[in-house]
């Protein structure tokens, strides 16, 4: 355990790259580390900082990452901190952070695409964050390569001139090595003090079974060493550092860090609840004044009723989620109960994908399968009584006579394409409720377009439509604006009168009767026939807005027993009444389990 | 297995499967082939091989003999008279022998007479040409009625025809025009089943062409109405038969007796349990070789001897016999069952009185869904 990478704060760069998803980031990564010979050939697997494996299967970073990365210029030894970011905008908080704790940025273009609405969004965070930017010009070897045009775009849009637009091709490598010397040259060595008292900005922290929680730190000002107290800000926690070190490819001890490093701590934090991004790390003995600025605690936008498909499996649903939430601070969970799907859980997401990774990662790292209920998000419900509360389960949602109003998120959306498809996406935010805030060519070929959009009208399929209006070019970013007063109302799905708690949704009024429609008409899919005729109704209050109807059904026979296989015909008989078995009965109906899957694929148009 | 054959109960049914084909038919994913000498003779072979296992190991007195296939109509003579010379069969059997239409000959029919067979059962499935020709079938109209005209004549008084409906853009008016054309060549027995096509046959892609439930339901009521107004009466879901014409063979699947099954995919019911003869030619004749008999069983406890009584009476008109029930499965049906009966009695789709409880004919074209409630 020594301090044998030690160097002065002049000789660190702390950066991190950001670019739209797919632009190249991780392939970039990876060639800055073979490059500088952190990992060689055989050790090298393809994108090292997404480890996770959904993140090399979605080709995005969930959670961020940090990696020590020593390298030569000019004879002098040097320390590059590549701190790797999360690529959606549902972790866009993640993303602030991780800057905040750089003192550059790689802006990653490719060279095919040019510049796309996360390029935008992370690019003003970078600003805001007051990072230096490297603009970075990628892919281009590819035969689809405009390196010009790409150029023309970033000039206009980030003021620079062309000479200061690296080009490289993290692919083959080419324009690598300009590209590390390009970061000691430009990216600013941190300025903190070494005198001060402790300020650590926590970047990221996540659980290991092993070591407990894990908590990747930027020191701005002072030192902390092993056995040093620390104390939270947020939390007001205190915790004995038990471990500290580098980031390398795996953990690297060290006696202490200093201003301007990056490394872990391992500290007896129990769940990473307690220990947020964003907080502040000091010491007990001799505390900061202040808070580093920018911590938020991040706010579910998203929620979704989680069930599991096997009503035995509830114990094992539980303990699942608790064990995630260990890891995951953002993702919020209460006891809910459904008459259709029995016990479950209320949980809040940041956005569609993160409750995507979350379903999936119960499945792979629990083996626990699960129905989720249709999203909905969270709703600002001020009653005549002069109270007000916030709603985010459909049936918790008062009588409409005792609302005075309601009140729906609102994202600030932007969307960057072709100026060809203008008119596609301007039809298809109306659609979608959007207004128009501004409209701006980037170049003479492409548009940045600023919608407020409801957050209810994003999270059903407005990304899959968005790229089909545009034949795939479009791109998009949003982030919470506001709430806004809305005519929203509760629409229930019947099953031969019996009400589904588990398929109410809130929608705009003006949605309430497509919206209704659709999932009848999905429901009348996927619900097999029965022995009787069902009725099926989307309803607001007790007025009917919807309906469609499964006709009884009428063939279900095995005309012929080849050969008098009757075991054959015995085990297709047990296996048709298993089927019917994991049914749930709503209205004496059958309604597989696929039905819930279903309705949330409906159409929102 | 030793002990299962010394207290060996008589078998008084056989089933012969004989696999090979001309060609295969464009609806069928079961085991068959196109014939070829060397492996007819092999599998000529094994199963005298197989039947004379049962000869040795069973106390046969068969009652009934049925060969089906496969297309057993293409049995060479000699063969099927070494098959059949043998085999101790009681006085009144009835031996069926199922026959493509264009195989019939009048020299064939009466040797097949010679050896015994005196029940034809022929796939007749059309009386249209062009339906024939989309089945994948070799025969064609004039052909059936040819062949039904020789079988006739030489005294044969059970033949039995069988009707496919529900192809894709079949009407009614198609099904009847056959049926009327079937019936008009007085067969004692007629078996209708609706096309299903099912993964492996040629057919297949045509799957989502096929008509709608509601389109081939009605299909299915009607025939039962037309095949009644003309003197046959349905015993079966897919069976109707003139009086005293029931098929004895498929009328022991249905009661649950005991039958032996050989030949390659030959299923068969002993005390205690179901066996299935492998699917494919080279694993039947090495597991016969090797005299490994009923590798594939399925053992039948009594619990499932009870889900399976009720599932094969239920397809028979007549239905569940309550006092045979009440004495072999020492419970009674009427108690034990008596909220799903309850329902179904209440929806119309199932009767019972004193002695019986049986499928309304609303029931039968949804039968399974029915069945699985009592399984």
């Amino acid at each position: 355990m020594g301090q044998k990478d030690k160097v002065d704060q002049k000789h660190i760069r702390n950066f991190c790259i950001i670019a739209h998803i797919d632009h190249g980031k991780s392939t970039l990564a990876d060639r800055m580390l073979e490059f500088t010979q952190v990992v060689t050939g055989a050790k090298m697997v393809n994108q090292i900082l997404d480890n996770m494996d959904l993140e090399r299967e979605r080709g995005i970073t969930i959670k961020s990452h940090a990696i020590r990365i020593p390298y030569s210029y000019r004879g002098e030894k040097y320390i590059f901190n590549l701190i790797d970011t999360p690529g959606h905008v549902d972790f866009s908080y993640e993303v602030s952070r991780s800057l905040s704790s750089c003192e550059g940025a790689l802006l990653l273009v490719d060279a095919a695409q040019g510049i796309e609405a996360q390029t935008m969004s992370n690019m003003y965070l970078a600003l805001e964050n007051n990072l230096d930017i490297l603009p970075v010009i990628n892919k281009i070897d590819l035969p689809k390569a405009d390196v010009d045009g790409t150029s023309h775009e970033i000039e206009e849009t980030l003021g620079v001139i062309a000479e200061d637009i690296f080009k490289v091709s993290a692919k083959c490598g080419d324009g690598v090595t300009e590209l590390l010397d390009g970061i000691v040259e430009k990216v600013p060595s941190p300025k903190g003090s070494m005198d001060a008292p402790l300020k650590a900005l926590i970047f990221d922290s996540f659980f290991d079974s092993y070591r407990g929680v894990i908590v990747l730190v930027r020191m701005m000002d002072g030192e902390l060493k092993k056995g040093d107290q620390i104390k939270l800000f947020s939390t007001g926690k205190d915790f004995r550092v038990e471990e500290i070190g580098y980031l390398g490819l795996t953990f690297e001890p060290q006696s202490g860090l200093s201003a301007g490093e990056v490394g872990y701590i391992i500290g007896g934090v129990k769940e990473v609840a307690d220990a947020r991004v964003g907080d502040t790390i000091t010491t007990l003995k001799n505390p900061c004044i202040e808070a580093l600025a920018g911590f938020q605690e991040p706010k579910p936008m998203v929620y979704s009723g989680i069930f599991p498909m096997d009503k035995e499996d509830y114990a094992d649903l539980r303990d699942s989620i608790g064990k995630l939430k260990l890891n995951d601070a953002s993702l919020t969970f209460e006891p809910e109960s459904s008459l259709a799907l029995g016990f479950g859980f209320r949980c809040g997401f940041l956005g569609m994908l993160h409750l995507e990774i979350f379903k999936e990662r119960l499945y792979r790292e629990f083996g626990v399968q699960i129905l989720a209920t249709t999203p909905s998000v969270r709703f600002n419900v001020h009653l005549s009584n002069g109270t007000s509360r916030v709603i985010y389960n459909p049936i918790d949602l008062p009588d409409p006579v005792v609302i005075n109003y309601i009140e729906e998120p609102i994202m600030a959306v932007e969307i960057i394409v072709p100026s060809e498809f203008v008119g596609n996406i301007m039809k298809l935010c109306q659609e979608r409720r959007g207004e128009q805030q501004d409209l701006q060519y980037i170049d003479e070929k492409r548009v940045a377009i600023d919608y407020e959009m409801p957050l209810i009208e994003i999270i059903f399929d407005f990304y899959d439509k968005l790229k089909s209006v545009s034949k795939g070019y479009a791109s998009l970013d949003y982030q919470f604006k506001k709430f806004r007063r809305s005519q929203v109302v509760k629409v229930d799905i019947l099953i031969n009168g019996d009400k589904v708690d588990a398929m109410s949704f809130i929608c705009h009024e003006s949605k309430a009767y497509n919206w209704g429609k659709s999932v009848t008409e999905k429901l009348q899919e996927v619900i097999p026939r029965q022995q009787y005729k069902v009725a099926l109704q989307a309803s607001i209050g007790s007025k009917v807005i919807a309906r469609s109807t499964i006709n009884p059904a009428r063939k279900d026979v095995t005309a012929k027993c080849y050969g008098g296989d009757i075991t054959r015909k015995r085990k297709l008989l047990e296996k048709q009444k298993e089927g019917k078995k994991r049914m749930k009965e709503i209205g004496h109906v059958q309604v597989p389990q696929e039905a819930f899957l279903e309705v949330l694929k409906a159409d929102r148009d | 297995m030793t002990d299962l054959k010394k207290e060996q109960t008589e078998a008084s049914h056989l089933y012969i499967h004989y696999p090979f084909c001309v060609s295969k038919c464009g609806y069928c994913s079961f085991f068959s082939k196109e014939r070829e000498g060397i492996e007819a003779d092999e599998n000529f072979k094994t199963l005298l091989r197989e039947l004379s296992y049962y000869r040795e190991n069973y106390n046969l007195q068969l009652k009934t003999i049925y060969l089906g296939g496969g297309t057993p109509s293409l049995i060479p003579l000699k063969q099927l008279a070494v098959i059949l010379s043998d085999l101790p069969v009681s006085q009144d059997a009835e031996i069926t022998i199922e026959v493509n239409p264009g195989d019939v000959t009048k020299e064939k029919v009466m040797n097949w007479q010679k050896l015994g067979v005196n029940r034809i059962s022929m796939g007749c499935q059309s009386m249209i040409d062009a339906e024939l020709e989309f089945l994948g079938r070799r025969h064609r109209r004039c052909e059936i009625i040819e062949a039904v005209e020789i079988i006739k004549s030489l005294g044969i008084n059970n033949l039995s025809l069988d009707l496919i409906y529900g192809l894709p853009n079949q009407s009614w008016q198609n099904v009847k025009h056959s049926l009327q054309q079937l019936v008009s060549l007085q067969p004692e027995h007629i078996s209708t089943y609706c096309l299903s096509l099912e993964e492996g046959c040629k057919l297949f892609d045509w799957k989502n062409r096929l008509p709608e439930d509601e389109m081939t339901s009605d299909m299915y009521f009607s025939l039962i109405e037309y095949l009644e107004e003309h003197g046959f009466k349905q015993y079966e879901l897919s069976s109707f038969s003139k009086p005293g014409k029931i098929s004895r063979h498929n009328l022991a699947y249905w009661q649950q007796q005991y039958y032996l099954g050989c030949g390659p995919s030959a299923a068969g019911y002993l005390p205690g349990f179901r066996y299935k003869n492998p699917s494919n030619l080279p694993d039947w004749e090495k597991a016969v070789q090797q005299s490994r008999y009923f590798e594939e069983r399925d053992v039948i406890t009594g619990e499932i001897e009870e889900k399976e009584y009720i599932m094969l009476a239920l397809r028979l008109t007549e239905g569940i016999d309550l006092e045979y029930f009440r004495k072999k499965f020492k419970v009674d049906f009427r108690e034990k069952y008596s909220k799903e009966l309850a329902g179904y009695v209440a929806r119309r789709l199932m009767v019972y009185d004193d002695k019986r409880a049986w499928l309304c004919r609303a029931g039968y074209f949804i039968s399974n869904e029915i069945l699985c409630d009592f399984i």
